[in-house]
């Protein structure tokens, strides 16, 4: 069953021992509609390094781009008989590309994967960031 | 589903085979990751930083095997004061703190996306157990 998160500018605080913007409880409802995707495929790196990147792109996108201010920035998690949809989806022009610059390593190894699929498309002010997994082993 | 993003640090000392106290484990508990309140990630930085002067004359290892699952949060508030101290340490001619865990799982691939240039190095070397820890530098 899908599951969708959103976040707006106002639900946050700089949080100076962070040096992030950050809501406690915020992260927590993402890691939860999140957690729901590794109970399914549990004890499986993959799926908790497509989870854990998943967060993290959203961190980065909420504190290095100001696009998505302008309005929400949604997550949404689905996932059926071994077939994982994750997406990342704000208002804006531009996408900040975080293996451009180097911060992070979106999804380093393919290896587990019989496909991986990262997609990002730029269309009417929309940012729409969509990775789509289908896992290797079948559960 | 209830899910809890408690994380937690246990401090034991460490006694060699003459059972004379050489050091300390850092155990870290629970899940660190984005969600984990600011006081709890401040008290983890807290004693993370102290970890350069106690190494010094201590014996220290990171013991990640009770941790469930860790982000870049987790990873920066632990790994950079290791990586920072072990720069020191070993230009001191000094045992350079370890990280303990399982090398196949996402929390030793989230530090190895965060930090690929020290990744299982002199600077950050990794043991899988213990045991084995207390071999390599007791021996």
């Amino acid at each position: 069953m899908g599951k969708q998160w959103s976040v707006e500018e106002k639900d946050l605080t700089y949080e100076t021992t962070l040096e992030k913007l950050y809501n406690e409880q915020k992260f927590q409802e993402l890691n939860e509609i999140l957690d729901e995707v590794r109970a399914e495929f549990p004890n499986n790196t993959t799926v908790d390094t497509a989870v854990r990147t998943i967060v993290e792109e959203t961190m980065n996108i909420i504190n290095y781009s100001s696009d998505w201010k302008a309005g929400e920035l949604k997550v949404r998690s689905d996932f059926s008989s071994g077939t994982i949809n994750l997406e990342i989806i704000y208002s804006g022009s531009t996408y900040w590309d975080p293996v451009e610059k180097k911060t992070t390593t979106v999804i380093g190894s393919t290896d587990s994967f019989e496909s991986y699929k990262r997609e990002v498309e730029i269309s009417s002010g929309i940012v729409h960031i969509t990775i789509k997994i289908k896992l290797r082993d079948q559960k | 589903m209830k899910y809890d993003y408690v994380v937690d640090l246990k401090i034991e000392k460490v006694f060699d085979n003459e059972n004379v106290q050489v050091g300390y484990i850092y155990k870290i508990i629970g899940t660190f990751v984005y969600g984990a309140p600011v006081s709890t990630v401040e008290k983890i930085r807290e004693q993370m930083a102290k970890l350069k002067d106690i190494a010094l004359t201590d014996l220290v290892a990171i013991d990640t095997t009770e941790l469930k699952r860790w982000d870049s949060l987790g990873v920066t508030s632990v790994i950079k004061p290791i990586v920072d101290a072990n720069q020191q340490l070993i230009k001191k001619g000094r045992a350079a703190i370890y990280l303990i865990g399982d090398l196949n799982t996402d929390k030793f691939k989230a530090v190895k996306d965060k930090y690929p240039q020290f990744n299982s190095t002199a600077v950050l070397p990794w043991s899988p157990s213990v045991e084995k820890w207390k071999h390599t530098v007791l021996s």
